[in-house]
């Protein structure tokens, strides 16, 4: 759902016709708006405090130096934002960190593309045990993270079941590439249940009598699939690849369970733990790191919001 | 107005929340001598980490210290931590520390020079000190005017030794002589060559030994039946042993591109490289050297004495020995020097006087009484801190505690820590993190070899250390002005 | 429409490919099913092997030997305590999901039907707070709870939950919203409250739809690592996927097969909870993709 649209309606809600428009606000009404108050309190105190404070916090920690043995804070300006991008050691990891963010996000259009094929074998076959194929696609959707990734690290091993199955020979956990390779195999497979579901009811929520009109045209199945499917199933597309790249923007579990570490697949998220948490007494420039993080992903956002009507086609 | 109102005590709330504990002062009271009985009740919490039995064995020994004399008023609530998230642990508690915990050598000086350790000189006596290994004491001295650590005019004595931990290299004794045995090689003549707990080997010999062990037909660096002359090499080990080090002696200038420094690390990538002896690097990740050691799919590999008691938890089902490291004959500066690792009992900076004094008590019982000693020794934890204990007792198992277990020749741990005569050569060190601000810059160190291609031959060790020099450079600078 | 199977109008030749095009489909969709099953699969063979088996450097596909120990181990270790885990993985559920619904009920409840000002601006205030990553929020709230004593405790991982859920609001006001008037209308008029009218009106009336957000919630709660992670570091008060963290095989192999036992063992009641409520899984989904 886009919030206008639920604002818009919430907005609207229980008009009270019987209340002229300039009267003044009776006890009653204002009794309800208290009330009203009242029970939506808990949730805004909610998000003042973990939120918005927090992003304040964390916004003037990125300026600040700390040092949490001593506890004491001490203003450096600009100095975490310059260093996140030219010191001699924490600026490489940075931008490895980076990179492999980016890179690993290949998972999500791979996954798509799974998705979308078993969406539209299940569609052309009619097959008979579709839902039981669409629950057991979706598992690894609602499996822990932890559990999978540590599996999938021991499947990963140079001696492991993959190479030995596959008659390879490819040392997947280390090196810059092949753990990048392994990881977007892996997701992939693990997000690929949840597209086919969701490009499944969205081409059952293609009006018939669009392929009918264009079968009497004369257009085949694949161009039919191009010139209406594809088309029409462009809002599941859309929410799909925004929603992938918002989470795997902050992927963090791969890095730290599956790769333990491993300079070729971390990622943003974990050099903020590793800076802030792990025991580097970095928190001033990890801080900024959240930061540019949070900027990144709010930019994210705000093309979901604003080109989501241009992109995708909606009735 | 309310809402506002209510925003703004909420914010206030989480503020103060997140600044209280800046600002904590401590009651010092006066301080009680070590001698004295404590006559109040205290209680103090003590962290401490380790594998589960090595968590048992503590608790058992801070059970018996609350029952001895003069301890009847002192509860010890004891916490063992897992040894991998300790640090995370003891960092996020830092305002709020427990009264006594371990404190690694690697990470002191950034906790003395912060402040967080409370200098403990005048509750122990020189005496009492005098029995203990002097470079183990000497590791806890700091002066905080100067921001020296070791023993100088002014300094503090900010923790007791746990221990000292000289990590040596092991073999795999029953693979060791099945492979003489299969290679028609004269075991003697070996052992005699080799294999000698007073003799350090020379990097020669070890290569010659290695290659002479490993089966690998095709020359192709992947033994044919996967076993590996050794698992990995430590760095600092090498470097030592070619009388070498990162930086110069208070850790202000860098020294990696000294020829010795470059000539180890090169050293260490041969033993892939060229003479296919040793795993690969890549293959690291599956596996540390540890497991497949524990799992004999390597014959060499390096341990510690904490090590024992996993070893002989485990039942392994292989005998095993130690030997010091080997070091370059042909330097003739070189000698066969291990890192050898510590861990300090220190005390909470905001311990009052009777919260130190009983803590005290608590981590001189566990450093120096040598009922504590001994059942350390025999749970394979540690080679005793107190020297006469170590030299004799522990070294010639007079007791009879260490019947039948491994490794046969404690005397190199002994030695390690020692020192022996001129001539053959044995001795350890502190890890160089120990004299650095910060321990990270290791861990940067590693990744860089390892990303420029040391160990898979793309780069020599001289280029690597030629370029990474400046960086380093400026990385112990920044170090250095940490500390002030 | 693609039906292409039914259609009585095909030559024979066609209908041969028809049948081939129909093994195809089945064959690659078995094909997917079983990468999706083998992770599992090799999680429980592991999980009986003996650490020294499952780090041979021979390949084995099944254990030399089945050995149990790894899950008795996790019942009997003090290190790896995983019912205590399990239970402080329910403490953690059941104050966050009866304190948190109940809060998020109430304000849905609160922006569906009462008159509330200034409406608009208090729903996109909350919802500003959706596109915040909880990496941007984490090391104030780190440093505040460590202040408060709260650090290797649950409360970091209940205190938040208990002021809501804002995804669930927003399904809830939906749902809220189709609801008619006149039912709570009737309830005014008899005198009841609001707090009144939306305990015994709305919630009876809303009831399954919040049960589908648990649902939901519960699961995103079971399988959340990154804040326990941070937070936990005691065995004794870890979640469930903290403890399987802290036992991660990358790091110390020998660990291995008593990992694979706790992710087969942690697993377990997410599958029941998975496979009893499959299909209203796949719908929720559904509909949520496809409203986008």
């Amino acid at each position: 759902m886009y919030p206008d649209e639920l604002v818009r309606t919430a907005g609207e809600e229980l008009p009270s016709p019987r209340v002229p428009k300039k009267k003044k606000v009776s006890v009653q009404e204002r009794k309800e708006h208290l009330i009203a108050f009242l029970f939506i309190l808990p949730p805004i105190v909610g998000f003042l405090i973990f939120t918005a404070l927090s992003v304040v916090f964390t916004f003037v920690y990125s300026f600040q130096g700390y040092n949490s043995l001593s506890g004491i804070s001490e203003n450096v300006g600009f100095a975490n934002y310059i260093d996140l991008f030219t010191h001699v050691t924490r600026a490489p990891l940075f931008g490895k960190a980076i990179v492999n963010t980016i890179v690993l996000l290949l998972s999500v259009p791979f996954s798509m593309i799974l998705g979308l094929i078993l969406a539209g074998l299940l569609r052309l076959g009619e097959i008979k045990g579709s839902k039981f194929f669409q629950v057991l696609y979706y598992v690894p959707a609602v499996s822990s993270a932890v559990a999978l990734n540590i599996v999938w690290n021991y499947i990963f091993r140079s001696n492991g079941v993959f190479n030995t199955l596959l008659g390879l020979d490819v040392i997947w956990l280390d090196g810059d590439v092949t753990i990048k390779v392994a990881i977007i195999f892996k997701n992939s497979l693990n997000a690929m249940g949840g597209a086919m579901i969701l490009y499944l009811a969205g081409m059952l929520n293609v009006p018939k009598d669009l392929y009918e009109a264009s079968s009497l045209d004369g257009a085949g199945k694949v161009r039919q699939f191009f010139s209406i499917t594809l088309p029409l199933i462009s809002p599941v597309t859309f929410y799909l690849l925004i929603t992938g790249v918002i989470g795997g923007l902050q992927s963090y579990a791969d890095a730290q369970v599956f790769a333990a570490g491993n300079t070729g697949a971390t990622t943003i998220v974990y050099f903020i733990w590793q800076q802030g948490i792990q025991g580097n007494n970095n928190q001033g420039l990890a801080s900024a790191a959240s930061v540019l993080l949070a900027v990144l992903i709010m930019i994210v956002t705000l093309i979901q919001f604003k080109f989501s009507n241009k992109w995708v086609y909606e009735e | 107005m309310k809402k506002r109102w209510l925003a703004v005590v909420l914010a206030g709330a989480l503020a103060g929340a997140s600044l209280a504990g800046c600002s904590g002062s401590d009651p010092q009271g006066p301080i009680i001598s070590p001698e004295d009985p404590i006559e109040e009740e205290v209680t103090i919490n003590f962290w401490g980490w380790g594998d589960l039995a090595e968590q048992q064995n503590y608790q058992t020994l801070v059970n018996q210290f609350m029952a001895e004399e003069g301890n009847e008023n002192i509860t010890v609530i004891y916490r063992g931590i897992n040894s991998a998230t300790y640090m995370t642990t003891l960092r996020a508690s830092a305002r709020n520390l427990p009264e006594l915990f371990y404190m690694p050598d690697y990470d002191f000086l950034e906790w003395v020079s912060a402040g967080s350790l409370k200098d403990i000189s005048a509750y122990v006596e020189e005496e009492e000190l005098s029995q203990l290994w002097p470079q183990a004491v000497d590791e806890y001295y700091y002066n905080p005017d100067t921001a020296t650590l070791g023993q100088s005019e002014g300094a503090g004595l900010y923790g007791l030794p746990k221990d000292l931990g000289p990590f040596t290299l092991v073999y795999n004794k029953s693979l060791l002589d099945a492979r003489i045995e299969q290679k028609g090689l004269d075991a003697d003549e070996i052992y005699a060559e080799y294999l000698t707990p007073t003799q350090a080997m020379t990097w020669e010999k070890f290569r010659t030994l290695l290659k002479m062990l490993v089966n690998d037909a095709n020359n192709d660096g992947t033994p044919d039946d996967s076993v590996y002359g050794i698992s990995h090499y430590e760095i600092e080990t090498a470097v030592y042993s070619n009388n070498a080090n990162f930086f110069n002696d208070d850790a202000s200038e860098q020294r990696i591109t000294d020829q010795n420094f470059i000539d180890a690390l090169q050293f260490i990538a041969d033993l892939t490289l060229v003479d296919h002896v040793m795993v690969p690097s890549a293959l690291q990740s599956d596996m540390d050297g540890f497991t497949r050691f524990v799992n004999q799919q390597c014959i060499f590999s390096f341990m510690g004495p904490w090590d024992c008691a996993q070893f002989w938890g485990f039942d392994i089902p292989f005998t095993y020995n130690i030997l010091p490291v080997p070091y370059n004959g042909e330097n003739p500066d070189a000698m066969s020097t291990a890192w050898v690792g510590s861990m300090g009992y220190c005390v909470s900076a905001r311990a009052n006087s009777l919260q130190t004094a009983a803590a005290m008590r608590l981590a001189k019982y566990l450093c120096m009484n040598e009922d504590a000693q001994r059942e350390f020794y025999e749970l394979g934890q540690q080679v005793p801190n107190l020297v006469s204990m170590a030299t004799d007792e522990y070294l010639n198992d007079t007791q009879g505690l260490l019947e039948g277990k491994d490794p046969a020749d404690r005397s190199v741990w002994v030695d390690t820590i020692n020192g022996t005569s001129d001539t053959d050569r044995i001795g350890g060190k502190v890890r160089p993190r120990y004299y650095t601000y910060s321990s990270g810059w290791y861990d940067d160190f590693l990744t860089y070899i390892d990303e420029q291609g040391l160990w898979t031959g793309e780069r020599t060790a001289e280029q690597i250390c030629k370029a990474y020099a400046p960086s380093f450079q400026s990385v112990l600078t920044e170090m250095k002005a940490n500390l002030g | 429409m693609m039906s292409v199977i039914h259609d009585t109008t095909l030559s024979p030749v066609k209908k041969v490919g028809r049948i081939f095009l129909r093994v195809l489909i089945y064959a690659l969709l078995v094909l997917g099913a079983a990468l999706i099953v083998f992770p599992f699969v090799w999680m429980v063979l592991g999980s009986f092997k003996t650490p020294l088996d499952a780090n041979s450097a021979e390949f084995r596909f099944l254990p030399v030997e089945w050995v149990t120990n790894n899950y008795t181990d996790l019942f009997t270790n003090t290190n790896f305590p995983i019912i205590k885990a399990f239970f402080n993985t329910v403490i953690v559920e059941v104050s966050v999901i009866v304190v948190g619904t109940f809060v998020s009920a109430l304000a849905a409840f609160s922006f569906a039907k009462l008159k509330l000002q200034h409406k608009t601006f208090w729903l996109l205030f909350l919802m500003s707070g959706m596109m915040v990553p909880y990496a941007a929020l984490m090391l104030p709230q780190f440093r505040a709870f460590q202040s408060m004593n709260m650090f290797d405790t649950l409360w970091p991982l209940i205190l938040p939950g208990f002021f809501g859920n804002v995804s669930m609001i927003f399904f809830l006001v939906q749902y809220m919203r189709g609801i008619p008037n006149a039912i709570l209308e009737a309830a005014r008029i008899d005198g009841a409250g609001h707090f009144t009218s939306f305990v015994c009106v709305m919630f009876p009336l809303v009831k399954t739809a919040i049960a589908a957000q648990v649902i939901f919630w519960f699961i995103g709660i079971w399988n959340d690592y990154f804040a326990p992670s941070i937070y936990l570091i005691t065995p004794d008060r870890m979640t469930l996927q903290a403890l399987l963290g802290s036992l991660n095989p990358a790091q110390n192999r020998q660990y291995l097969p008593m990992a694979l036992a706790g992710a087969v063992l942690s697993s377990i009641p997410m599958f029941v909870i998975y496979l009893s409520c499959q299909k209203f899984f796949i719908e929720s989904l559904a509909i949520s993709g496809v409203k986008g």
